[in-house]
């Protein structure tokens, strides 16, 4: 994947549109899912999953090769921590708090609404590092550094969360 | 419900609430390299407040370098297909008495080349593979075969000459077929006015392997995960305040061998140690293998907490010269010492961890395996993460316990320093 996104990153700079909008199919899930991890709302989170390929496009210029992944990650971290700076005195209403189950991004896949089930029932490292890992495509050495927990703890929780998870799955949809 | 089909439903889900791109990002245009749009105000700000140094570019020169190199390292060549689609790579091995490795892609393009012996290591000494990466399959083949010619390889006046092309991975699926390859440099043997045939063979990894007898059998991931296991138990069982050196440099020597076996895989399939240094990604596999070249305990020790041991260990010694019960703020200090040993020691383990979770080893360890041995694999991780739990827990008690012990001690120390203390001590006992 590496490899790839750095051609991709490559074929950006030199103004290549499509290698962009492969770019986004490649990488908008886990960018998304890791936002995921750092705000709330879902729609902050879209919102954010645009800004942040803004800011790709906006500074492929200064993108000196090394790890695309974690580059491109950076650049959303930096996007949420600057977003949330930026509305912190500002009391969401309730309309902004987030969609309503009815409205609703808890869809019914496969009868087992995971993603739901990770971030209301699980807290919020246990949550964080489960996304993290399952969909940002983080490694557990670097779920550890970016959340300043040690790295047996990371894969603790995780086991333990990933137990607990399955437990949920098989006692509430026996599965 | 699996983990792995927890990860992958997830993923479905996240798919589909994943926003598709908007205008908004279409709109912006793409501030490309060269372009003078790029020279923004904001950007000029930036290279103002912060000038890398010439180095720092060389530097991300090398590291371009060797991302490339890792991404076209023979062990990719041997990865089956990530699951996501990633693009797949073949192997070809050319056997003439040299013996070459050479990945390529799909399309049948070089990516990487590399030698099994000294042989073709002298055969890729040639400038002929200074820029082999895009060469194609039969160019590359066409190479070798007149390289190892020139280089009295293949007996000109011989007609016993035999070259053997096993293609490692599928046919079916690569642009060119061997059979195209093999024709192609049957024509170059004529041209070249060379008696021979080329032999070829089709095989899959697994296949491969254990044609080689390089077999990995169930009972040999038992023995290697007992392995892992034991290790972690000496970990848990190391009498950190007494013989924890000698505990470690077994468990290391264990887990040394490790290493070795799983590096001579490698480089039975080709890859060099630099290689496996690239394609792992994280250097904790090179400097495990350096550490325990030599004594492992004393480097692993950081300069503080050798100074502490040192000190410690003076202070108690001079303490016993003198036949005092060394329960005094040394003592302490003496477990404390100790107990950032066993924090050390933890902390190597973490690593030793994250060594096997993330090693690219292990995929392609598990590549070779059959479903059987990865659900043995499973249980055993679990069984590891448990010891992990009970180390962590293990060296919690053992230091709340110490700072219990200790605790009334220091409180009822009189308010001088360490070194009057433990004079005082001293007096005392006289």
């Amino acid at each position: 994947m590496q490899k790839n996104l750095d051609e991709l990153l490559d074929r950006i700079k030199r103004g290549d549109e499509e290698a962009f909008e492969e770019l986004y199919r490649q990488t908008s899930r886990q960018v998304f899912a890791y936002l995921l991890t750092i705000v709330d709302e879902y729609h902050t989170a879209e919102d954010l999953t645009q800004d942040t390929y803004v800011k790709i496009k906006k500074g492929i210029g200064n993108y000196h090769s090394g790890n695309a992944f974690a580059w491109i990650m950076q650049i959303a971290k930096n996007t949420a921590l600057s977003d949330k700076r930026k509305n912190s005195r500002v009391t969401p209403t309730d309309f902004e708090k987030g969609y309503t189950k009815e409205q609703s991004y808890t869809h019914d896949f496969d009868g087992i609404p995971i993603l739901e089930i990770i971030r209301t029932r699980f807290d919020d490292v246990d949550s964080k590092i489960l996304l993290m890992h399952l969909s940002a495509g983080y490694k557990h050495r670097e779920i550890a550094s970016q959340l300043k927990i040690p790295l047996g703890t990371v894969l603790w929780r995780y086991n333990k969360a990933i137990k607990n998870l399955q437990k949920i799955i098989k006692e509430e949809y026996g599965l | 419900m699996k983990r792995k089909e927890i990860k992958q439903l997830l993923n479905r889900q996240l798919d589909e609430i994943t926003p598709a791109m908007s205008d908004k990002v279409k709109r912006t245009p793409l501030k490309v390299v060269g372009d003078e749009t790029a020279k923004s105000k904001s950007a000029e700000k930036v290279r103002k407040g912060f000038v890398l140094p010439k180095w720092a570019y060389a530097v991300a020169c090398v590291a371009v370098v060797i991302v490339i190199a890792m991404s076209c390292g023979l062990y990719y060549g041997l990865k089956p297909a990530g699951e996501n689609g990633a693009p797949q790579t073949v192997c070809y091995i050319v056997d003439i008495n040299p013996s070459i490795v050479i990945t390529a892609d799909k399309n049948g393009k070089v990516t990487h080349i590399s030698s099994q012996n000294q042989d073709g290591d002298v055969v890729l000494s040639s400038s002929a593979f200074d820029n082999y990466v895009n060469m194609s399959v039969e160019e590359c083949v066409n190479a070798i075969i007149e390289q190892s010619a020139k280089l009295g390889y293949i007996d000109c006046n011989s007609k016993d000459n035999k070259v053997t092309l096993t293609l490692v991975g599928d046919d079916a699926s690569n642009a060119i077929s061997i059979d195209a390859i093999a024709d192609k440099a049957q024509n170059f043997l004529r041209e070249l006015n060379v008696f021979g045939f080329i032999d070829t063979a089709v095989s899959d990894v697994k296949s491969y392997v254990q044609s080689n007898g390089w077999e990995y059998t169930s009972s040999r991931l038992d023995a290697y995960m007992d392995n892992i296991i034991l290790q972690s138990k000496f970990v848990l069982g190391a009498e950190y305040g007494g013989d924890f050196g000698k505990e470690a440099e077994k468990y290391l020597g264990q887990y040394y061998q490790g290493i070795v076996e799983k590096k001579t895989l490698l480089e039975r399939l080709g890859a060099k140690l630099e290689d496996i240094v690239d394609i792992d990604g994280n250097y904790v596999n090179y400097w495990i293998y350096k550490k325990v070249e030599g004594t492992f305990l004393a480097p692993k020790l950081s300069a503080d907490s050798q100074a502490v041991v040192k000190e410690c260990d003076a202070i108690v010694a001079s303490l016993s010269a003198y036949g005092i019960d060394v329960s005094s703020s040394a003592q302490y200090g003496y477990y404390v010492a100790k107990y950032a040993i066993a924090e050390e020691l933890g902390r190597f383990f973490e690593e030793v961890k994250n060594f096997i979770y993330d090693s690219e080893f292990f995929n392609l360890f598990l590549s070779i395996v059959d479903d059987e041995d990865r659900h043995k694999f499973e249980v055993l991780q679990e069984q590891l993460n448990g010891y992990y739990n009970d180390v962590v827990v293990q060296l919690n008690k053992q230091f709340d316990e110490r700072i219990d012990k200790y605790l009334d001690i220091f409180e009822r120390r009189p308010a001088i320093s360490d070194k009057e203390y433990d004079e005082y001590l001293q007096g005392v006992s006289r």
